[in-house]
């Protein structure tokens, strides 16, 4: 019987050295063959051009090229957990976005934050209240002063039930104590369209994403839902200056498969990083309004676990978690 | 006028430039071939090519851009009325008539006429975009949910008018694509509704859904009669429609580009229901309704020229607003951002030259599209003479390749041949798939508008009729199902004639 | 479509087809009762005003069970056309049958062996089945065919193909 559980153990032992030392040996070359960076999204949005943008800066960095493959559905979920479930071996790697946090809350996801390897965050965006220009309310104050006195009319618009920015408008809401009327659209712009349409009162989208009818004068910004300013726009309060406890961001940056191998990991966090401080990727980045935001591996796990925990709570308070 | 001297001065700095007239053609000609091919439509072909642009100089990158966004749609129409295999969805509507031109040995004039129709209508709606840009940006506003509510279900009606030979069979055809489109997930709360746990899953697999019932089905059934050499001997024939076959179907054109051109300019609506739109309302004028469905050419024309007309519409939102309509100009406002052109309206502000340049190398764009067309037709007939034998596995190889590229997913090739099987038996015993594919574009419109307008009027219906779009909208959706009834009411079962050789010159309004 | 049989109003029908319209509308039916089955399990959206996500299935559930019916019934109604004339040349069930199940083979042996090594079999398959049976020819097609789909989708326009999981 000992013997039998001797001969057991050994073979395990063998095999574990023996992947370990394949996985060494794969690290020393790693790349040997192109890498296959999956997004969750569609090409040409948001995340798909930082993606692309992110490729051909890290091409420069690695003996072997990325490639972009879109893999969308499900709002995230169908790509993200195609990374989940990828071999890891680092051909397969991934844009991990805030839906990573999110996903699993609303029991649509087979993959949790664990899953995942953070190798670097790229960009991120914090979530803003915006208005008509052509609303009398001017300010923040004056805005939630409005929606306190009359709970439950002021329309607020968003990507989606249970999106980054339905949860940003959701946690205003729980922070103040004032009912908003959310209205999900599908994707940020058809919220902007109805916003400026004047169908709906607010919007709780990122700033990059109504940069341009701002700059039109067409929309108003009130404040941004971050703990600084943003650089684009200066004069926009943010909600902690306003004495509101509330700051949420999307974010997007590479991670892999949780068993991937560290020596792997390593070398993609170096890649990772000379790629992200590349001008030519800042450049782009600024070009779409995106705010560069490169945080290292452990930076980046810290940010998705204290994200984990936040949306788990506020999806539970506001009745979202299954 | 201000635009004529700009647009005068665009063209003049788009002749200094050989490299984007070359580019814009490389782009019109790739675009016809995606749009051609099964599954890979307009959006993905410009998505594709967004990379590449990135190192060219703003003109040239835009211009390839529009060039594939141009010829995509009109693409769609060789195969659908050739093979009956639609390659975009807005073809699906061009492959009822299209397809039935074709067997009986009219390809030619069938594909000239989409050619010439798509390139009318497209021509027309650049011209509106660059005269009436201003004017028509705030009707894309005016849209809200209640809007688009009306808006789907008017195209629901059209069900009524493509269902065939047997009415009945139509409406559970599109009632079992409504039901279809409810799978995935919910769009006001996020629920996956009839997912059976497959993320694959959450959104309804409508390409490949689409393909299926058309292009597998109609491959399968090729298999029925096993001979090598091609069942469909027809020869391509003339390709210039005749001046009196042409004659007919201006009205129509000129009709359905309109349509087209509003239809693009609404967010979320964009070519598929513009074709289907145009459609129904051709049918609706016309003399001869009853030859709609059996090869009628006007038929070709209003879907063809619907459809295009939707480009310079969805393009007028986008550049004038910064809104983009639909995922094509979703991917085109991505490239304009990265070139530092910020669409919005500040654009014709600040890049007046830029975009008048632009705007004349669109209207390049659709000139070369429309030799490039004419050019390619005797090539693309050739497929005709193809033993089935061969053509058969081609097409189903292909439609799994195009299935596959729309997300990289197996999942959906497995949903395409299950599609292909359930079209082979519909086609059997007479149940017609276009109500299918129509649900599915307008079943989660309608449901998500509805449900939206709700939220928005807090729970009161009164939007139903004191908002005057959606009157309009909705007394236009009445008006589609009672006119069919009462003509079916007063022809009572009359039989119907042999279909006309030239198309019937339409009403007018 | 006008190939199909059922054709021309009040014309007969045959007691084949008969029997497949009326098993038509028993399935959809099926399919119909099932979804009003699993949505009333949907649970409401936390919105208000919200109809919730189960409104809309039953709805169309509902239209589509009264549509069968009312098919069904003027389907038993119609005469049986007994003499009616059979077609000239019966068409190939098997060959279709074979055809689908060739297909699926193909997509199975595509997650494996990725897209070129299932696609070469399929299609020189496919024409065989459709009686061409040149030993020579139907490959050679079959790997120009292939070959030109893999340049066009692969090399051309850079859409992934599928690799197969044997070689990722």
């Amino acid at each position: 019987m000992s013997a039998y559980r001797f001969v057991t153990r050994v073979c395990a032992g063998a095999l574990v050295s023996a992947g370990l030392w394949a996985g060494a040996a794969q690290a020393a070359e790693y790349p040997t063959k192109q890498i296959e960076l999956i997004v969750p999204y569609a090409a040409g949005g948001g995340t798909d051009l930082v993606a692309r943008a992110f490729a051909d800066a890290a091409n420069r960095h690695l003996p072997k090229a990325i490639g972009v493959v879109n893999k969308t559905g499900g709002g995230g979920a169908v790509g993200l957990s195609e990374i989940m479930a990828a071999r890891p071996d680092g051909y397969k790697i991934g844009m991990g976005t805030v839906e990573i946090t999110m996903l699993p809350h609303l029991g649509v996801a087979r993959f949790s934050v664990g899953d995942f390897t953070p190798i670097a965050r790229l960009n991120a965006e914090p979530a803003a209240i915006t208005v008509n220009a052509d609303s009398p309310i001017k300010t923040i104050d004056e805005f939630l002063a409005n929606a306190k006195a009359n709970p439950g009319t002021v329309r607020v618009g968003n990507s989606g039930t249970g999106a980054i920015w339905h949860l940003a408008a959701e946690a205003l809401g729980e922070q103040t104590g004032i009912k908003f009327n959310h209205i999900p659209y599908d994707g940020a712009n058809p919220a902007v369209t109805a916003l400026l349409g004047g169908h709906i009162e607010a919007v709780g989208v990122s700033p990059a994403e109504v940069f341009s009818q701002v700059a039109a004068g067409k929309l108003r910004i009130l404040a941004v839902m971050a703990d600084e300013r943003s650089k684009t726009f200066p004069d926009v309060p943010t909600l902690k200056e306003k004495g509101i406890d509330v700051s949420i961001a999307t974010w997007r940056g590479i991670v892999v498969p949780k068993r991937t191998p560290e020596p792997i990991v390593a070398a993609l966090r170096e890649a990772s990083r000379d790629a992200a401080n590349e001008q030519s990727f800042k450049d782009q980045l600024a070009k779409m309004n995106l705010t560069h935001a490169y945080a290292d591996g452990p930076e980046f796990k810290a940010v998705m676990e204290k994200d984990d925990a936040f949306f788990k709570t506020l999806m539970t308070q506001v009745g979202l978690a299954k | 006028m201000h635009e004529i001297d700009l647009l005068l001065n665009g063209a003049r700095t788009l002749i200094d430039q050989p490299m984007a007239l070359l580019l814009a053609l490389i782009g019109v000609a790739l675009g016809i071939v995606i749009g051609a091919l099964p599954g890979l439509t307009a959006t993905m072909g410009v998505a594709i090519l967004l990379p590449f642009t990135f190192g060219m100089d703003p003109l040239s990158g835009l211009l390839m851009i529009s060039g594939v966004f141009f010829g995509g749609i009109y693409g769609g129409s060789i195969p659908a009325i050739l093979l009956k295999i639609p390659g975009t969805p807005a073809a699906a509507a061009t492959a009822i008539d299209g397809y039935e031109l074709t067997k009986q040995g009219k390809a030619g004039i069938a594909l000239g006429t989409a050619t010439l129709s798509s390139f009318l209508g497209g021509l027309l709606s650049v011209i509106v975009l660059i005269f009436m840009a201003r004017i028509l940006a705030g009707f894309a506003l005016e849209f809200s949910a209640s809007e688009s509510f009306a808006l789907a279900v008017f195209g629901l009606t059209i069900i009524a008018s493509i269902s065939g030979a047997s009415p009945i069979k139509g409406l559970i055809a599109g009632f079992a694509g409504l039901l279809l489109a409810t799978v995935g997930l919910d769009p006001m709360g996020g629920f996956p509704r009839f997912t059976a746990g497959y993320t694959e899953l959450f959104t309804v697999p409508f390409i490949p859904v689409m393909i299926g019932l058309f292009a597998a089905a109609e491959a399968f059934k090729s298999m029925e009669e096993p001979e090598v050499r091609g069942a469909l001997k027809t020869a391509l024939g003339r390709i210039i429609p005749p001046w009196s076959a042409f004659r007919g179907v201006i009205v129509t054109i000129l009709r359905s580009s309109g349509l087209g051109i509003l239809i693009g300019i609404i967010p979320g609506a964009g070519a598929d229901i513009a074709a289907y739109v145009a459609y129904n309302e051709t049918k609706r004028f016309s003399k001869a309704p009853q030859n709609f469905g059996k090869g009628e050419l006007s038929a070709v024309a209003a879907c063809e020229s619907g459809a295009n007309g939707c480009t310079g519409g969805a393009l007028l939102t986008m550049l004038t607003l910064g809104i983009p309509g639909d995922a094509v100009t979703a991917v085109m406002l991505g490239a304009l951002t990265l070139q530092g052109l910020q669409p919005g309206p500040l654009l014709f502000q600040d890049h007046a030259d830029l975009v008048f340049t632009l705007f004349a190398g669109m209207i390049f764009c659709y000139v070369a599209m429309l030799f490039m067309g004419f050019a390619s037709l005797r090539f693309m007939g050739r497929i005709l003479q193809m033993p089935k034998s061969v053509l058969t596995p081609v097409i189903l190889a292909l439609c799994i390749v195009g299935t596959y590229a729309i997300n990289n997913s197996m999942f959906d090739i497995g949903i395409m041949l299950a599609a292909g099987v359930v079209g082979y038996f519909m086609q059997k015993w007479d149940f017609p798939a276009s109500p299918v594919v129509l649900a599915l574009i307008m079943g989660p419109m309608a449901e998500a508008s509805l449900r939206r307008a709700l939220s928005l009027s807090n729970g009161s219906y009164d939007f139903l009729y004191t908002r005057p779009i959606t009157v309009v909208l909705l007394s236009a959706a009445a008006l589609s199902l009672l006119v069919p009834l009462l003509r079916g009411l007063r022809k009572s079962g009359g039989g119907t004639a042999e279909p006309p050789l030239n198309a019937t010159p339409g009403r007018g309004h | 479509m006008s190939n199909a049989p059922l054709q021309g109003g009040d014309a007969g029908l045959r007691p084949r087809d008969r029997l497949a319209t009326l098993v038509i509308c028993a399935l959809v039916i099926a399919v119909a009762v099932a979804a009003i089955v699993t949505a009333q399990d949907f649970p409401a959206t936390m919105l208000a005003t919200d109809v919730g996500p189960a409104r809309f299935p039953i709805v169309y559930a509902v239209a589509l069970i009264v549509l069968c019916c009312i098919l069904a019934i003027q389907t038993l109604r119609k005469p049986i056309d007994v003499s009616g004339d059979p077609p000239a040349t019966s068409p190939s069930h098997g060959a279709v049958a074979i055809g689908m199940a060739a297909a699926v083979a193909c997509l199975v042996a595509m997650t494996h062996v990725g897209f070129a090594l299932a696609t070469l079999p399929f299609v020189a398959g496919v024409m065989w089945l459709m009686g061409q049976r040149s030993p020579i020819w139907n490959p050679v097609l079959a790997v120009v065919i292939t070959g030109l789909i893999h340049v066009t989708f692969s090399t051309a326009l850079g859409v992934p193909l599928p690799v197969g999981s044997l070689f990722e």
